[in-house]
């Protein structure tokens, strides 16, 4: 079905078709340009490389969605544990990659800037599921019924997750609150 | 400003971030990296240093307890030979074993 071994032209043209919305899901899930290129470039990689994979059940947005959501989260947890690992700290031949204090979205107005790093800051502190759920449902604007695909989970799951991830974003939010201090 | 109203204004940011164009090079560089031979995973230094550590410590902790017990080794034998001696079993004779101290 989507087979594009014989068919560069059909491949650049579905790159091109849904490269955007991938980027900009991976890039506000990982929060670093670098990372969301690379990840990108590997959903694309996959799905040409591994096309049996879709069987037509989804959209092939929603199963792109889902490798991209898949990679984010294996990044996102080989990031946190290359630096709990003791080992790979002592032995590790790379300098250790600096992460910018506050995570500068290029699509938020420069006025803006300041008000959007709490909430970038807030959302890091989120449960990996309520995250996803999250990022998908207010930043990219899917249905319910879309994240419940993608995450392969049930609608009232995906409910639910966003209630509790929108209470945690309000808690973690007032704990960051500048007038307080 | 009021803190809940604060924190409004920064949840509804979610809703003020654009969308933001990728790389426009990015088709060639997925076409380019397909063309690229595919690496065996090998596996990574650190690994094997760790593996390499780890292996020493043992050989050194099974050596070191080797030594400790081949010199522990000659009181203990002198040891059940004494309770040997002191019962009378050097005899092979099971007849004029005798069990209670002489």
């Amino acid at each position: 079905m989507l087979q594009f071994r014989d068919d560069p032209a059909a491949y650049r043209a579905f790159i091109l078709e849904h490269q955007d919305r991938v980027f900009n899901l991976v890039l506000n899930k990982v929060q670093q340009w670098e990372d969301a290129e690379e990840i990108t470039q590997d959903v694309f990689i996959d799905v040409f490389r591994k096309p049996e994979a879709f069987r037509g059940e989804a959209a092939v947005s929603t199963w792109l969605f889902r490798i991209a959501v898949n990679k984010c989260i294996d990044h996102l947890r080989r990031k946190n544990s290359r630096g709990r690992n003791l080992f790979t700290r002592l032995f590790s031949s790379l300098p250790e990659k600096q992460e910018p204090a506050d995570f500068i979205h290029p699509g938020v107005l420069s006025e803006n800037q300041e008000q959007a790093a709490f909430l970038f800051k807030a959302l890091k502190q989120l449960p990996e599921k309520q995250h996803t759920a999250w990022v998908l449902s207010e930043m990219d604007s899917r249905t319910n019924k879309e994240i419940s695909e993608i995450m392969d989970l049930t609608v009232s799951s995906v409910e639910s997750l966003l209630f509790r991830a929108r209470q945690n974003i309000r808690r973690i939010l007032s704990g960051m609150y500048p007038g307080e201090k | 400003m009021n803190k809940e109203k604060w924190i409004d204004d920064i949840v509804k940011m979610a809703k003020a971030v654009q969308p933001v164009s990728s790389n426009p090079w990015m088709a060639t560089r997925i076409e380019a990296r397909l063309q690229e031979p595919v690496t065996i995973n090998k596996v990574s230094l650190q690994w094997l240093m760790t593996t390499a550590a780890v292996m020493i410590f043992l050989v050194v902790v099974n050596i070191t307890l080797l030594r400790k017990n081949m010199a522990e080794q000659p009181a203990a034998s002198a040891t059940v030979q004494s309770v040997i001696n002191e019962y009378g079993w050097s005899n092979d004779d099971p007849y004029s074993a005798n069990f209670s101290k002489q």
